[in-house]
């Protein structure tokens, strides 16, 4: 599989680690008044996609970037690939993932 | 001893290893110095202006090199962060660096953490794409472009400093398997 790194250019995902869904750069606020179960289902709760899925890799072997990468998981075809930072910076500034 | 007059002298991860393969030339480069040069926080533009000034290169973007009149190689490998590369007889490597950029850098002295093996020779090609993910042909990969990947199992930074001339720099505590993946396959694509 090759994830195409929007600095890099087409990298081999041997160079990467996986670390699962991208809604974890939605972290909920903790100060909210259902904070426990907002966190218990941030932690706990993982949808299980057929298809289209966007999730977090790192570029351990390459420039130690966080990305997200949207991937069908049926067929594997890479999608689209963002700069997790970025990502994070649009979530923080009032905008969806 | 309080007055030992015993000298240590630090010694290169390979021993000065050098080996001509035919159509490859392996050797381990010794006394050069690598020191990571990290932004901190909110201060790109100062820290790029204070390297522009003092190192007399600019801040490379990632994948690329640039080189100083004063013999700073800079290589670009990550987001807010940038190697200098350059020759250096022993001791501390980052005192001058540290010196002319004070506090706009986190710079660290990794000198002693990387083994640095220089590879040359037309049949350079053939060896490293059966170990280096990177696609290395003359179009892809320019003389200048610099890349971090994996070799084996094993962590590589990749430079092409010269026309079929490559510098691979890998962790000190696995410079004999590093080598040894080089040398196979060397041997394997003779």
């Amino acid at each position: 599989m090759i994830i195409n790194h929007p600095y890099l250019g087409p990298r081999d995902a041997a160079e990467f680690v996986y670390l699962g869904d991208a809604s974890l750069l939605e972290r909920p606020d903790w100060q909210s008044e259902d904070a426990a179960s907002e966190f218990h289902d941030y932690l706990h709760l993982r949808d299980n996609v057929a298809g289209e899925m966007r999730e977090l890799w790192f570029h351990e072997q390459g420039d130690r970037s966080w990305l997200v990468v949207t991937r069908n998981t049926i067929t594997h075809e890479v999608i689209k690939v963002e700069m997790a930072r970025d990502v994070a910076q649009k979530i923080s500034n009032g905008a969806a993932a | 001893m309080p007055n030992s007059s015993f000298k240590l002298e630090a010694s290169s991860p390979l021993a000065g290893f050098s080996q001509d393969f035919g159509t490859v030339l392996v050797e381990e480069l010794t006394n050069k110095a690598l020191v990571s040069i990290a932004e901190p926080l909110g201060m790109k533009t100062k820290l790029q202006a204070e390297v522009k000034k003092h190192l007399g290169a600019s801040w490379p973007e990632i994948g690329t090199t640039t080189n100083s009149p004063k013999a700073y190689h800079l290589l670009g490998l990550q987001t807010d962060m940038i190697f200098a590369f350059f020759d250096h007889p022993g001791g501390l490597a980052d005192a001058a660096i540290k010196l002319m950029l004070k506090d706009n850098a986190y710079c660290t002295d990794q000198s002693d953490a990387w083994v640095i093996i220089k590879v040359s020779g037309e049949g350079i090609y053939a060896a490293l794409e059966r170990i280096c993910p990177v696609n290395l042909s003359r179009d892809a990969f320019a003389v200048g472009t610099v890349q971090r990947t994996s070799m084996e199992h094993l962590g590589v930074i990749i430079l092409k400093h010269a026309e079929d001339s490559f510098v691979l720099m890998g962790a000190t505590s696995s410079a004999e398997d590093l080598l040894h993946a080089v040398t196979v396959s060397i041997k394997n694509t003779n």
